[in-house]
């Protein structure tokens, strides 16, 4: 009996011990709720007032891939830009992989591509059979790190990506081993990735990214400065609204623009948030067309908002500036950038950022042949000042 | 830690093979040791056998991911059941655990996939009232003399303070699609059961008299 007791006895401290183990570390890492971040907005420089300027060029011209797509930049360290893109075959295709090229600031000349990145070497670091890459954006840490996170695909189409991160600790040059992000129950599928991220006052980022499976729906992935997953938001939920741009307008202020997906005549959508992209509005459609193509924008630091689209009901043969001066609520074409009377044309996925110069620099599929970058000025956007 | 959750994945990915080949010879060898050696080659075969450079484990682990530490809980059983007619879980709790994971399932992918704009797969990062939960089904458990559930609960919070797995979430070491297909079967096969148990018990009953 009283071996009985004491093996009872012996049995519940263990139970207790290992159920201290399993909840205290929680509580400790979690208690209290941590108070939601502020975006870290652009207020410290002014708009870039030199004479209107606007310069064409290519990223890749000779791309040494027969298809290019879905292009993504960043300031270097020293100045010029880095971007990446993906090339092969076609998309989806086995021998795609992640191209890169940097831009010097003192020639402004693109160097000659060179793979960063492909199945196979994804394949022989997650253990995981890849079948092509795809998406890809660079995000830059808080220690000056260089990430870059890419869609790859085991199964099926795009609706069977996944996300994936590599660090780069000499801006680009060199990469290390990939590692997969975590970021759908099921499988582990249907995360891509399209827009830059926002950065946050408390060194995360959000990393925009949409659902392609049984729902088309656009979420925000909140990642620490060690490249894992920490939360995530759902911006939309349903069919119809994928791709988003989020552009902070307050310390918690945000506006989300989509790409919509839908069977009717498509028009941009957008979403709001005041609390830091915890929650989201409902969506509302935009006045701009939207021909089921991506779209980008940016903050000014005058809290103008610009957004380059295709500017069309059906094609992608024309590619727009539009300018936002009451934070997303009405929108006025300034600038077209390309315009051809050929439907056959294709100038999508625009991916634009802001130097600490002021410079804009806008990176474009160019007939899904080469990578286009136009580099533009605030004069440019405004039209010539005095 | 990264040789630690490879390690848990890795053994997903045996556990996964070994629970798939038990079905062929499981079925078709009735000696024991004859049937345990069948495993193990084929257990083998899928980890070390490489079909164009990747092993039947790694393709597997392409399509399914990683396995949740309740899933590995769960095939580890049904091996010890199959191989060594074991069963380190009651019956009564791995059908309540299968049970939960049915519901759960049920409401959670629907939801986590599109349905809503509530997300429940947030409520796993960096989680407060989830672990709590489950402690208090733990405890629960305990006291209701279902010590080997109240155990096995906790081991998905333990794993997730390791960072045992590539997740940061924690209804990844919950559950996942293969645990909630396999309990969905379960519960398909207890529904059909329940009849054929009954008529059992009741032709059975004048004899027992």
């Amino acid at each position: 009996m009283l071996i009985k007791n004491f093996t009872l006895t012996l049995k519940t401290a263990g139970y207790l011990l290992l159920l201290l183990t399993a909840i205290m570390p929680l509580l400790y890492r979690n208690l209290p709720p941590k108070a939601a971040p502020e975006f870290l907005l652009d207020n410290t420089t002014s708009l870039n007032r030199s004479q209107a300027s606007m310069t064409m060029s290519y990223a890749c011209k000779d791309c040494l891939a027969p298809s290019v797509h879905a292009a993504n930049v960043i300031e270097k360290l020293d100045g010029g830009l880095f971007a990446t893109w993906f090339g092969g075959s076609s998309e989806g295709d086995k021998d795609v992989a992640l191209w890169g090229a940097d831009l010097s600031r003192d020639s402004q000349s693109w160097s000659m591509p060179r793979r960063i990145i492909g199945p196979a070497e994804t394949q022989a670091a997650l253990g995981r059979y890849i079948k092509t890459v795809g998406n890809s954006v660079l995000v830059r840490g808080k220690q000056g790190e260089l990430w870059l996170y890419y869609v790859t695909v085991s199964m099926g189409g795009w609706a069977g990506s996944s996300l994936n991160a590599i660090l780069s600790l000499d801006d680009g040059k060199s990469w290390d081993a990939p590692r997969r992000l975590i970021s759908s129950p099921f499988f582990n599928i249907s995360t891509l990735n399209k827009n830059p991220a926002v950065y946050y006052s408390n060194d995360t980022i959000d990393l925009p990214v949409y659902h392609e499976f049984i729902g088309k729906f656009a979420e925000l992935l909140l990642i620490n400065n060690a490249g894992r997953v920490v939360d995530k938001a759902r911006i939309t939920h349903g069919r119809h609204s994928i791709q988003p741009v989020v552009l902070p307008i307050g310390p918690q202020q945000a506006l989300a623009l989509m790409r919509y997906t839908g069977p009717t005549s498509g028009r941009i959508l957008a979403s709001r948030s005041d609390d830091s992209g915890q929650s989201w509005s409902k969506v509302k459609r935009l006045a701009l067309p939207n021909p089921n193509s991506a779209i980008t924008g940016l903050r000014r630091p005058d809290g103008s908002l610009l957004l380059v689209f295709n500017d069309t009901e059906s094609e992608r043969n024309s590619l727009a500036l539009a300018v936002s001066r009451d934070d997303g609520r009405s929108w006025h074409t300034v600038k077209n950038f390309e315009k051809s009377g050929d439907t056959n044309s294709q100038f999508s996925y625009p991916y634009l950022i802001r130097c600490a110069d002021g410079t804009m620099h806008l990176l474009y599929t160019w007939n899904r042949k080469r990578i286009r970058h136009i580099a533009f000025n605030d004069n440019f956007v405004d039209g010539s000042m005095p | 830690m990264s040789v630690m959750y490879n390690a848990l994945s890795y053994l997903g990915q045996v556990l996964l093979v070994a629970v798939l080949a038990t079905v062929l010879p499981g079925s078709l060898v009735k000696d024991k040791r004859l049937r345990i050696s069948g495993v193990s080659a084929l257990l083998l075969l899928g980890l070390f056998f490489p079909i164009s450079g990747l092993t039947f484990s790694q393709l597997l682990r392409s399509a399914v991911g990683d396995l949740s530490v309740l899933t590995l809980v769960i095939f580890t059983n049904i091996l010890a059941q199959r191989l060594f007619n074991h069963n380190f879980l009651k019956s009564t709790s791995r059908n309540s655990l299968l049970l939960w994971v049915t519901l759960s399932g049920l409401v959670f992918y629907p939801l986590a996939l599109r349905l809503s704009p509530f997300d429940p797969y947030r409520l796993g990062y960096s989680p407060v009232l989830m672990p709590v939960i489950l402690c208090m089904i733990s405890i629960y458990s305990w006291l209701g003399a279902k010590r080997d559930l109240a155990v096995i609960i906790l081991f998905p919070l333990i794993a997730f303070n390791l960072h045992l797995l590539e997740s940061d979430n924690l209804w990844d070491y919950l559950m996942d699609p293969i645990l909630f297909i396999y309990a969905v079967i379960h519960q398909i096969g207890s529904i059909f059961q329940r009849p054929r148990k009954w008529a059992q018990h009741m032709l059975a009953f004048p004899q027992r008299k």
